[in-house]
């Protein structure tokens, strides 16, 4: 009887401890590894004939980068490609080569690669009462799951990326440069709107803005 | 108890079953074994209903570059692997895209019935394997796709004891 009371008491404590540590969770944003991955954008119905050639990108210094520098510029060379503006999409390998005349070569310069994440507010309260209405209910844990079922946001998810896509004509004169500042948030949910695929859309339409805005200068030029 | 006995029944009936394995009808090979250093690089993409996911971690990629670049040097074709690009000749790209469509609502429905309506998805691989110089000429270029569907529901777990 006195260890059934003894457990009681420890699991009791353990909430507790789960409520205040989450609870505190919700105010500060924690800095989070990012895993650069681009959505496919919808193809654009404007085709330039030209050769485009991707540097690699190369992160910022202190940035929390999960895979390497390589697999982010094939994640970019992959978008590039999908847009399909272009003749042809290379990956720049090597500079040590002439290029075609009809050469473009692309660069995504980060001055600031930088994603926050912290716990909505409502996730603890509203899932461990949920939790506790289904355990008081039917003795079961189901109450979390209705919550991600019925869609209530568990992360919030910041992202702030700034820096430039510059382009080079087949010389390696630069011909423009577009600056992108891409601040965002978006609440995420364990079950149903995943963090990771609302991140690669929100890195999508950053490219996709940054793209509109060198073709439109472009047509200027 | 009848009306389950029944479902379970239709579920092995209806249901069509493919294996999950499949094999391809014939390796692809290069002509000759290349002989210069490469760089390999491995791209693993999942889309779940569309949308890229970045579910595979860091530590599947590496096992997966791992295995990859021993089949590759076990088969005699791709001898030097090299880890700096700047010292590799040829690059060697790997692309492989998971694809799987599924009701978004299904799961749910799966779990609350106990898996009597079972979850099922469609899951399509598409591969693409190239061999580049550094200037960006292809090499060697082939692509193979293959479609599979996975089911998960208590006639098949039945299934799967009875067999």
């Amino acid at each position: 009887m006195l260890n059934l009371r003894k457990n009681y008491l420890q699991i009791r404590l353990i909430i507790l401890c789960v409520f205040v540590f989450g609870i505190l969770g919700c105010f500060s944003f924690k800095p989070a590894v990012i895993n650069f991955k681009i959505d496919d954008p919808k193809p654009v119905k404007e085709k330039k004939a030209y050769h485009a050639w991707i540097k690699p990108i190369i992160p910022p210094k202190g940035s929390q980068f999960d895979n390497t520098h390589m697999q982010a510029t094939y994640s970019f060379y992959k978008f590039v490609r999908e847009l399909k503006q272009f003749e042809k999409v290379n990956i720049l390998y090597s500079d040590k080569f002439s290029f075609p005349e009809n050469s473009i070569v692309l660069e995504v310069q980060f001055s600031k690669m930088e994603e926050h994440l912290k716990y909505h507010y409502l996730y603890w309260p509203l899932s461990v009462v949920g939790m506790g209405i289904s355990l008081a209910r039917s003795n079961s844990i189901l109450g979390l799951l209705w919550y991600g079922i019925f869609g209530g946001p568990s992360i919030v998810h910041k992202l702030d990326y700034q820096g430039n896509l510059i382009a080079y004509d087949s010389l390696g004169v630069e011909r423009m440069r577009v600056p992108f500042n891409f601040q965002t948030e978006f609440n995420s949910n364990a079950y149903y709107y995943e963090q990771s695929i609302q991140a690669n859309e929100k890195r999508k339409e950053m490219f996709e803005k940054a793209f509109r805005n060198l073709t439109e200068k472009w047509g200027d030029k | 108890m009848r009306l389950i006995l029944i479902i379970l029944l239709l579920q092995c009936i209806i249901i069509r079953k493919t294996n999950p394995i499949q094999e391809y009808s014939q390796p692809e090979t290069l002509e000759s074994s290349v002989q210069v250093p490469i760089y390999v690089m491995l791209i693993l993409d999942k889309y779940e209903n569309g949308s890229k996911e970045s579910r595979f971690s860091v530590g599947d990629e590496a096992r997966i570059e791992i295995t990859l670049i021993n089949q590759f040097q076990y088969s005699n074709q791709l001898l030097k692997v090299e880890k700096d690009i700047e010292k590799a000749e040829l690059v060697v790209e790997i692309e492989i895209e998971t694809r799987n469509k599924n009701n978004r609502v299904l799961p749910y429905i799966t779990a609350l019935t106990l898996t009597l309506i079972p979850f099922y998805e469609d899951i399509e691989i598409i591969e693409n394997f190239r061999i580049i110089k550094k200037n960006g000429e292809v090499l060697f270029q082939t692509k193979r796709i293959q479609k599979l569907d996975y089911w998960f529901g208590l006639a098949f777990i039945i299934n799967g004891f009875i067999q």
